[in-house]
């Protein structure tokens, strides 16, 4: 049985300096939504010395691409492209997004994500406000059933400040 | 944003929304998201969130196994 150890696969990421915002669901849940998911969601930087970290950090993880019984390991010519990589690590499943909501990038939600303290790690996370407004964007069925606890936990949370 | 694989489960949805309580005044919002489970969400660390939804990934990994689902199937 696969053991998920978030705590270890921020720690890898972080201490390869591997430039990236963490999106989705798990986002949300960090912003304090109570949500939860099955995978971690990394929208990394399309940049050479962050793809060469990138992938130091997929190796140390043993990431392989999900559902493909060749168990291949992602390479830098791989993590160049936009494109949505989903791996399975020896800390849980991942999913590596060069891109997001039709093609925004890393540098596109840098100024929308925050740093937060996770498990004595600084990581980014992208803003609940931003994720709302992407969960909109996109309008799949998925994403409008979530919208209303991220609209309730962001008012709530502007309630309080 | 979400591959097609992930499942973001909104914990309250699946409450319903009683008519009437002897509680008292009701605690969900006009989407029937229950609040209290929002602020009890708010007062926990970010470390503390993460390990919730670690906590959640390792049992459905742990249904998952225990029904010999294939890796990566959320069905």
């Amino acid at each position: 049985m696969a053991v998920f150890d978030l705590g270890r696969l921020l720690l890898v990421l972080s201490e390869e300096q591997v430039e990236f915002i963490i999106v989705g669901g798990v986002a949300a849940a960090l912003q304090g939504a109570p949500v939860l998911t099955q995978d971690v969601d990394i929208l990394y930087r399309i940049e050479d010395g962050n793809l060469d970290r990138l992938e130091r950090a997929l190796s140390r993880l043993h990431a392989v691409a999900r559902g493909d019984s060749r168990n291949l390991p992602f390479g830098k010519s791989h993590l160049m492209t936009t494109g949505h990589k989903l791996a399975t690590t020896d800390a849980g499943a991942l999913d590596v997004l060069g891109s997001i909501n039709d093609g925004l990038l890393y540098d596109d939600l840098i100024g929308s994500s925050d740093v937060l303290e996770v498990t004595d790690q600084r990581v980014r996370v992208l803003s609940l406000r931003r994720l709302v407004e992407l969960k909109r964007a996109l309008a799949r069925p998925k994403d409008i059933a979530m919208l209303p606890v991220l609209e309730a936990t962001l008012r709530e949370r502007e309630r309080e400040d | 944003m979400l591959s097609s694989r992930t499942m973001a489960v909104p914990l309250s949805t699946s409450l319903p929304v009683p008519a009437t309580t002897d509680a008292g005044k009701l605690d969900y919002d006009e989407n029937g998201v229950d609040l209290s489970l929002v602020r009890y969400s708010l007062s926990l660390t970010p470390t503390q969130r993460l390990k919730a939804v670690e906590n959640f990934m390792n049992a459905m990994a742990s249904v998952r196994t225990a029904t010999q689902l294939p890796a990566g199937s959320t069905k």
